[in-house]
Formats: structure tokens, sequence, C-alpha cells
């Protein structure tokens, strides 16, 4: 490739991300002083992004190197890019139909949500460990203050909750990230991948995957979720359970990958079965949905730390796992979103006759949770499927069996919900709102969840493409 | 005082304030808590590693702890006046 197509390819790969940028400072700042914007911050925020998203092009097979290395842009990094404007316009459709946010804070609730965003860009092409730091930083920090933006009591006991749990995993990897510094002064990814272990950078290399596995709910580091994903907006659970886990994701895959064995692999072994298995036990019991899907998406997590066992495939099916999984999640929180009464969401009863008052919200539902366990021929079965099929491969059967164990314990929660929705008599008083953009997002979501499923090939084309430039 | 001096103070320090998060109740002691991590680890990065990178990098953890504390007592402020106590125990609005 000549220079200048280099050039123009970069120009226009980052000119997504600054668009993304004057947004959201467009989005604080012009209501403030154009009286006739106020109240618009949501179209300014959807116009800003759809034109982002146009500038987003199939990214040439190369890796450009940007600012030392601080930044990596590859195919790898267009796909996340797409992905995160995605979830984030979803996001954003989903509050344009029912704002999270109190009308005199929106312009901060859409910057918020965009600077997270860029956050989680940067995050997914960082070439070294302390950009990695900063960048999560910049994902986390407005994820803290978008959970307690109403102000109220469980918006606030959520945001403080994630704050103090979240902070903390920085805390760690910080630490960690400065033992590395002192052990490998080059701190990049490329730079850690060949060098040798000794036992201070195995120190080091734990507490930089623990403050990550905090971002990414593994547990043991998932106190905070259930809590957090239950009095936050159901618009924020959303793009925390589908971008900030996302970024949690593609660094612990990169650390991951830097060992080719010994104690830290076995550290991830841990942390996938126990993940696995304690997130299912504890979705069992629970009565309120958002609080279900809350364990779900630790489990999630689990098993996506199970594929990272099956290697470079493990990653592209990783890939493929990221989007299948957020498209689901984000149709089941439209669908709190739809039926929420309070902020805490709505508990599995108020689901009750779904089936004879809305039958479409109801299938709809019907096919998260079907993708969720993983019933074919739904996306969520091919995710788990190819996910565990790299971990066999690579000899990992007792692990992939002990996650598929915990599958199965999975579709009994997720049944549950199907069985409230089609058996239960509907209660009498029943005054269905109107969906408006949420319908439309959770129409969108159910048939990318079957089409993904359906014609698979496609997305995981792309997805493995992309594993091939980490 | 040797060499190591600042490598040990910076572990002790990280260590303290760790221990010190976990074990203790008020929202605002470990909010200091979570500062003297960020410390702890700053002076690892100045003590420890190369020169003129590391400093850069620590003058970067500044502003980042910076932020941290003003997310932190933003919220703070805010649960104040909503729960009337900066009681980690006393802030229960929701299961778990």
């Amino acid at each position: 490739m000549s220079p200048e197509t280099i050039t123009s390819y970069a120009a226009s790969a980052l000119s997504g991300p600054l668009l993304l940028v004057l947004a959201a400072f467009a989005c604080l700042l012009l209501p403030l002083f154009v009286k006739a914007l106020r109240g618009t911050q949501g179209l300014i925020a959807l116009g800003a992004l759809v034109v982002a998203l146009l500038f987003l092009r199939r990214a040439p097979s190369l890796e450009l190197n940007l600012f030392h290395g601080a930044l990596l842009l590859t195919p790898l990094s267009a796909y996340l890019w797409a992905f995160a404007m995605g979830a984030l316009a979803l996001v954003v459709l989903l509050s344009l139909s029912r704002p999270a946010a109190p009308e005199d804070s929106q312009g901060e609730y859409y910057f918020l949500l965009f600077m997270a965003t860029i956050g989680f860009m940067a995050l997914v092409a960082a070439g070294d460990l302390f950009t990695a730091f900063i960048a999560l930083e910049l994902l986390s920090l407005p994820v803290y203050a978008l959970a307690g933006i109403r102000r109220s009591k469980p918006g606030l006991e959520a945001s403080y909750k994630y704050f103090m749990l979240g902070a903390f995993g920085s805390g760690l990897t910080v630490m960690g990230i400065a033992i590395l510094n002192a052990l490998y002064p080059e701190l990049s990814f490329a730079a850690l991948k060949g060098a040798s272990a000794p036992a201070l950078a195995q120190a080091g290399f734990l507490l930089v995957i623990s403050g990550f596995a905090f971002k990414t709910a593994l547990v043991p580091f998932h106190m905070w979720v259930p809590d957090a994903y239950e009095g936050a907006p159901t618009q924020v659970s959303a793009f925390m359970a589908a971008a900030v886990k996302a970024g949690g994701v593609v660094v612990l895959w990169r650390l991951f990958s830097l060992f080719e064995g010994g104690p830290v692999l076995e550290v991830f072994w841990w942390l996938a079965a126990i993940t696995a298995v304690t997130a299912n036990l504890m979705a069992l019991g629970q009565t309120s949905l958002k609080r279900l899907l809350a364990y779900s998406s630790v489990a999630h997590a689990g098993y996506i730390a199970v594929a990272f066992f099956g290697g470079a495939r493990g990653f592209g099916a990783v890939l493929y796992y990221l989007p299948v999984y957020a498209m689901a999640t984000i149709g089941a929180f439209a669908v709190a979103l739809a039926l929420e009464k309070d902020e805490k969401g709505p508990k599995l009863d108020d689901l009750a006759g779904l089936s004879k008052t809305r039958p479409w919200l109801a299938a709809a539902m019907a096919a998260f949770m079907f993708s969720l366990a993983g019933v074919p021929p739904l996306a969520g079965f091919f995710a788990k499927f190819y996910a565990f099929a790299g971990a066999v491969n690579s000899g990992y059967t007792g692990l992939v069996v002990i996650a598929i164990i915990m599958s199965a314990v999975s579709m009994y929660y997720y049944l549950k919900v199907t069985v409230v929705m089609y058996m239960k008599p509907a209660p009498a008083d029943q005054h269905p709102e109107p969906l408006g953009l949420t319908g439309l997002v959770i129409f969108l979501m159910a048939l990318g969840v079957i089409l993904a499923g359906v014609l698979s090939r496609p997305l995981l084309t792309l997805a493995i493409e992309a594993s091939r430039w980490f | 005082m040797t060499a190591h001096t600042p490598a040990v103070i910076s572990f002790v320090l990280f260590a303290i304030a760790a221990a010190g998060f976990l074990t203790c109740g008020s929202l605002v002691r470990m909010l200091m808590f979570l500062e003297l991590m960020l410390n702890a680890a700053n002076i690892a990065f100045v003590a420890l590693g190369p020169a003129v990178k590391s400093q850069a990098y620590a003058v970067l953890l500044f502003a980042i702890a910076a932020a941290e504390a003003g997310v932190g007592l933003a919220l703070i402020i805010a649960l104040a006046s909503a729960f009337k106590t900066l009681d980690a125990g006393g802030i229960k609005e929701l299961k778990g």
C-alpha cells in the first residue's frame, strides 16, 4: 500500500472517534448557549453516531502504529470500534424513547456515554499497558457517574458500589503496571510477549489481571455486578453489559495470550471455572429481571474466559461471542425497560401473561432468553459452540465439561422467564404503554439474534479475520 | 537508605491502603485509601521505572487520581444528601 492510502485510511479511521469527542462536547455545551437546542441532545448524539459509523470502512490488512505504538489500528480495532458504536447507537435509541437522565442532565448523560465509548475504543486499540490503563479509566469513570445520574437512592447505591470496587480494581491494575514497568520498561504488549517472567513479574501480571477481571466481572471480582445492574438506569445497565464488559475481555485476552502455560494460565482456568459455576448457581434464585440478567452477564464472562483456552481460534470465537451476547442482552434489557414501573426494573412476576397482552414482545424476549441459554438455531448456540470447541481442541476438556454442565443449569432460569410469560395468567389491570423506539431496538435485536444464528457465516468470517490481528 | 527503600515503602503503603480499604466502613475513608493505593503505585513508578518515561506516567497518574477523587467526592456528596449517612453498611436499598 502506498503511504498516501495509509495516511488517508488513518485520517478516516480516526475521524470516527474525533467526531464522537466533538459530538460529546456539543451535547454538553450547545444546549447551554442555544436555548432552542435544549432537549435535542439525544438527536445530536444519534446524528453524530450515524456519521461516525459512515466513516468506518473496511480496514486494510495492516497494523497502523500511531503515537509511538500507543494505539494500534488493525482490522481487529475496526471490528471492535464498529461493535462499540453500534452498541452506543442502540443505547442512545433506548434513551431517546425513555430518558434515563432527568431533564436538566440530558447533556451530561450523552457526554458521559460518548466519553465511555471513546474510552472503550482507545482500550481495544491500546498497544501498551499504560495506555490501556488510561483508556480503562476513561471507560469506567463516566459509567460510575452514569449509574447514579438520576440521583435516586437505588441509582446512587449502584453507582457507589460500582465506583468503590471499580476504583479498587484500577488501583490493583496500576500497581501491577508499576511493577511491570520496572521489569519491562517498554510495557507494550509486543515486548511483554516474549519476555521471561520472574516471580515479581508474575505478581505484577496477576495484579493487572485481577483489575481487569473486576471490569469483566469474573467471580470473585463480581460483587458489584448485581447491585450496579439493578440500581442503574436500565439503558446504562445495557451499556455496561455490552460495552464495558467487552473492553475488559479484549485486554484480558491480550494478557492471556502472553503466556504459554504456567501459574497465570492456571489462575485463568480457576477464574473461568469458578465464574461459570458460581454465577449460574446464584442466578437460580433471582426474582428481579435486571438482577437475573446481571448474573447471566457474569456467567457469560465465564464462558468467554473458557473460550480463551482455544488459543487464536478461541479468540475468533470470542469476537463472535461478544456481539451475539450484546444483542441478546441489550434486547433483554430493552424488554425490561419497556416493562419497568420503578427504577429497579420489573420483577419476574411482572412478565406474567405477556404472551397474551403483548405477544410480539414475549416472542422477542423468548428469543433473547433462548439465545442466552444457547438453544439452536439462535446465535447464542453457535457462539457457545465455537467458544467451547476451541478449548476442547486445545485439550481443556475438563473446563469445557464444567462450562457445559453449568450452561445446562442456566437453562433453568432462562426458561423460567419464558414459562412466566407463556404459562402464568396476566393480572387483570394491564395498560400497556406504547413501545416507540424501544420496540425498534427490541425488533432489531431479535432479528439480529436470529439472523446471526441461522446465517452465522458472515459475522463469524469477520470475527475470525479480525482475530488474526491482535 | 538503600536503593530498595522506595520500593519497600511503595509496597508497604500499597498493602496498608488495600487492607484499609477492605476493612474500613466509612465511604470517605475508603476514598482516601483508594487515593493512597494510587499514590503507592506512583512511588513505584518513579522509584523503579526508567527515568523520564516513568515520571511522565506518574504525572498522568496524578491526573487520573484527581479525576477519580472528583467523581468519588461528587458521589459521596450525593450519597450523603440522599441517605443521610456515609457508613457503607447503612446504604442498603438494593438486595445483596
